[in-house]
């Protein structure tokens, strides 16, 4: 193409760690042209980022590149100095990142941050460059630019703070743009508005934007092409249309089924097996062992780039059957039709406060000490046997629910009734027999559980709590374990040697052990690869199906939770918006919150 | 900001009233009687006995609490029962003659220590920062009684016999003298607070050199040099500071021993010599001088962490 800005041709890039090259991208070939907006997609370990940051020239010092070359307009990167890689880059190529909180520096005003920038490429004075902050902070839609000037980055919300960060990359007018998950740490309603905006002003500025993510949804909102990396090898590279409706590659396929879908058309279906980090990986199909449609050419011969129809690029060796429509399994298969009339857990006009923490002194005085209502006035039913979503952004409370329901924070105002008796009135032991029935998964499952104890031990504590003898307990972690699908050779692993699929499980299984009443799941996939994700959804409603316990799910994210959930909560500021069967909900939308939320949800 | 001064000193009293409280207390079940100490062994019981009368000794362990704290806050501390003068005007001196000793040895400290720290962090696994770790390794683990006395023997003692092994002269009456005889001891106290804080602010400055915020500096195509000014040293340096504040009531805890080695006429030795003649008074009001002085540093601690970081002004 005659307008094309970045170009990356053969690029290889590996690690030596402890004297062994392990490899992390290889061969890696693709053209932007100004105006185009190119998604990577790929999940962890797939070298999305690495990617990234070898344009950038940021490579962590054990990298090496073997081989390749990336070129800004005629100008080859990979043999830039230092002097001359500080005047490319900001001025040629920016980027953006992840986590817009980390990002800006803490004790720096937003706006001197941004101006720093263009007054390091520009020849502006102070004032000029002031003055083209401001009018940069508006193009982001900042309000009242002049105040956001002054602010630290600690006074903005994360939304605020990732456009400044748009700002500050902008502002100092790259050719090229570069963007790591930058919504990936977002809400959902702010995701689908930055992503809006980056779209806008990609066109505006004529920029070639490059925007890795491994969510395809996000990506189906910007990209124009997309590019499918796995391993390290790039799977697939097309038009977006193409790729999202039409995949020709089974790996894109397989990532697009796994994608838990609003509608509730089709099951989010995991793909088995995990990336292969094989140093030798790259002398087959990457892609190898976890592929439904793999032939024995696949595991012998690498596939090439194989051009198809209309411009896409695959790297398979066969044209893959089309994808079937697998119809969705009627939906009271997979969970219990008839909701129990009587509740398990009952919360009545519950308020929820935390201390606002003073200053010196006044953090004693009682007349100074202050609250922060987290929570006000919530009331609602878990049906026993049932499954109910707490959905909500980030703020709106749900967590702060669940930890009144454990017992971690004291309930200000109102009742919490757990089968039919009020928590507040347990005594000690009814209080430790509650504590076995209700169980509770994180979000985290790598700061969840202990470091340093091993896996079986670690899922038989909760039976020996309960007072059970060890072999008891043993014999029941061991069921547990196969039954989330982790065969007797995880028993004596520790958790740093198991990927975040395979914690989140034994997590799950340590929830489960004690066979509860009510289990509570608060994000319990947020923070997996989509592949995995679809697992982990698969386990849950496999096993609520099995034990009959009650789901109490929190999630921001409203296509997980339909695949789960029966009853659905939505919550805003501390506040029940609307409340209702999950179909009901979903179809019919009363309240104008829940509307937002349904249509911020991004769907491929 | 003014508010949060006004705050965390209100607190700082606050703190200073219940060490008093604690002082007094347990100054009480020292061993001895004061009258006793006094007159000495071969007293009358009837001259004891007036004298206890004298000293309100007979009084209610209340009142006498009372009418102590009451004096100090009118600046009176009451009189000292082995040198029998106001305890305000002999601890005046010797507070200021320790003040000079702790403020150069932070001084010291933190020229010396925050450079090394710096540049050993920035070169990180260098030669500089191996020799830098090696040395700030030995200074943490030789006390500073043992570390004084080797001074001496090394420098104040034949054959060198360089600077003087005790004493204090006042900086009016010669800087040149006032200076030879601070040289030692704070050598001494600085050797410690210099490989502790030289580690802090390597420890400090390189998470800060890993930061995001430091990647985006670079990012921005900013040279190194000014990363370094304007992004890293404020964030780096923002926990060394807390720590050098603090440390100024590390080192009036330090300077009891370190004033005994020296023969420095300061605080610390009137606490020992206090001590030592069971001076009640003098312990009281010298103990609560050096609590005073923790807490001061607290407050500022507090105040420099608070400016150096936006997020909690």
């Amino acid at each position: 193409m005659a307008d094309t800005v970045l170009s990356v041709r053969d690029l290889s890039i590996e690690f030596d760690v402890g004297g062994i090259a392990r490899p992390a991208v290889r061969d890696l070939s693709f053209d932007l042209s100004a105006g185009e907006v190119l998604g990577i997609v790929g999940e962890s370990g797939s070298g999305k980022s690495t990617i990234l940051f070898a344009i950038m020239r940021y490579l962590a010092d054990n990298a090496r590149v073997p081989n390749g070359s990336i070129r800004v307009g005629t100008q080859e990167l990979l043999t830039l100095s230092r002097r001359e890689l500080d005047h490319f880059r900001g001025n040629r190529i920016a980027m953006i990142f992840q986590d817009p909180t980390g990002a800006l520096n803490p004790s720096m005003r937003v706006g001197d941050q941004i101006a720093e920038g263009i007054l390091r490429h520009q020849t502006l004075t102070v004032a000029e460059a002031r003055a083209k902050t401001m009018s940069w902070m508006a193009r982001v839609q900042l309000e009242t630019p002049k105040l956001t000037y002054a602010k630290f980055p600690h006074e903005l919300s994360g939304g605020q703070r990732q456009r400044v960060m748009i700002a500050l990359a902008l502002a100092m007018e790259p050719d090229v743009l570069l963007m790591d998950e930058p919504t990936t740490a977002l809400d959902a309603v702010v995701q689908a508005h930055i992503l809006e905006l980056v779209r806008t002003l990609a066109v505006e500025e004529n920029l070639a934007l490059v925007f890795v993510t491994h969510d395809l949804a996000a990506i189906a909102k910007v990209a124009d092409r997309i590019l499918v990396l796995y391993a390290g090898e790039l799977m697939e590279n097309g038009p977006a249309n193409l790729v999202l409706n039409n995949p020709s590659h089974p790996y894109t396929q397989a990532l697009l089924k796994a994608m838990p879908k609003l509608d509730w058309s089709e099951p989010a279906l995991a793909i088995p097996g995990m990336i292969s980090e094989a140093v030798d990986r790259f002398s087959a199909c990457v892609f190898v062992d976890r592929c439904a449609q793999v032939k024995e050419k696949c595991r012998t011969t690498r596939p090439k780039l194989e051009p198809r129809r209309n411009g896409v690029v695959s790297r398979c060796h066969f044209q893959p059957f089309k994808p079937k429509l697998s119809a969705r399994p009627p939906r009271v298969e997979i969970s219990i039709p008839v909701k129990d009339s009587s509740s398990i857990l009952q919360l009545n006009n519950v308020t929820l406060e935390y201390p606002l923490k003073g200053v010196g002194l006044s953090g004693f005085l009682p007349w100074e000490a202050k609250q922060f209502q987290a929570v006000r006035d919530v009331s609602f039913n878990v049906p026993a046997n049932g499954a109910l979503a707490i959905v909500g952004e980030s703020g709106s409370g749900k967590s702060t629910i669940a930890r009144a329901i454990l017992g971690l924070m004291p309930v200000a105002r109102g009742t919490l009734i757990f089968g039919g008796e009020d928590i507040a009135q347990f005594s000690r032991t009814r209080l430790r027999e509650f504590r076995q029935m209700v169980q509770i998964a994180f979000q985290h499952p790598t700061s969840s559980l202990n470091p340093r104890k091993r896996i079986l031990h670690q899922v038989a504590r909760p039976v020996l709590l309960a007072g059970q003898t060890r072999d008891a307990g043993l014999q029941a972690a061991e069921e547990m374990l196969s039954a989330v699908g982790l065969n007797a050779s995880f028993h004596d692993r520790m958790p740093a040697s198991l990927s975040g699929g395979q914690l989140q499980r034994v997590a799950i299984a340590r929830a489960f052990v004690s066979c509860p009443k009510l289990l509570i799941l608060d994000e319990p996939t947020t923070a997996l690869d989509v592949s995995v994700q679809a697992g982990i959804l698969e386990l849950l409603v496999e096993l609520k199906l099995n034990t009959g316990c009650t789901f109490l799910l929190i999630s921001h994210d409203l296509a997980v939770v339909r695949q789960i959930a029966q009853d659905i909560l939505v919550l805003k500021g501390g506040v029940v918006c609307e409340t209702g069967d999950i179909d009901q909900v979903f179809s019919n939308p009363q309240h104008e919150y829940t509307k937002t939320l349904l249509n911020a949800a991004l769907q491929v | 900001m003014l508010a949060k001064i006004i705050s965390r000193s209100v607190t700082g009293l606050f703190t200073l009233l219940m060490v008093s409280l604690v002082i007094f207390v347990s100054t009480q079940f020292l061993p001895g009687d004061a009258a006793v100490t006094l007159l000495g062994d071969n007293a009358t019981e009837e001259a004891l006995s007036h004298l206890r009368e004298e000293l309100g000794l007979n009084e209610p362990a209340v009142t006498q609490y009372l009418r102590w704290v009451g004096g100090i806050v009118q600046g009176d501390f009451g009189v000292s029962q082995t040198l029998g003068l106001p305890i305000g005007t002999i601890l005046g001196d010797r507070f200021i003659a320790s003040l000079q000793l702790t403020i150069l040895t932070i001084l010291v400290a933190a020229i010396v220590a925050i450079p090394l720290g710096v540049l050993s962090a920035i070169g990180q696994g260098s030669t500089i920062d191996r020799t830098v770790l090696s040395i700030s390794y030995l200074g943490i683990s030789i006390p500073d009684f043992v570390f004084g006395p080797l001074l001496i023997v090394a420098f104040a003692l034949p054959p060198l016999a360089l600077l003087p092994s005790s004493g204090y002269v006042p900086l009016s009456d010669d800087p040149l003298a006032w200076l030879r005889h601070m040289i030692l001891p704070v050598t001494a106290l600085t050797a410690v607070l210099t490989a502790h804080l030289v580690r802090q602010t390597r420890s400090g400055m390189l998470e800060v050199l890993k930061s995001d915020y430091v990647r985006t500096a670079r990012l921005k195509g900013l040279p190194e040099r000014q990363v370094l000014w304007r992004h890293c040293l404020r964030n780096g340096l923002a926990t060394t500071l807390t720590v050098l504040a603090l440390d100024l009531g590390f080192v009036m805890g330090s300077i009891v021993v370190i004033e005994e080695v020296f023969a420095y006429p300061g605080i610390g030795r009137l606490t020992v010599f206090a001590i030592g003649d069971r001076d009640i008074p003098l312990i009281q009001a010298t103990t609560l001088v050096i609590a005073a002085t923790f807490v001061v540093a607290n407050i500022l601690a507090d105040i420099a962490h608070s400016m150096l970081n936006p997020k909690l002004e």
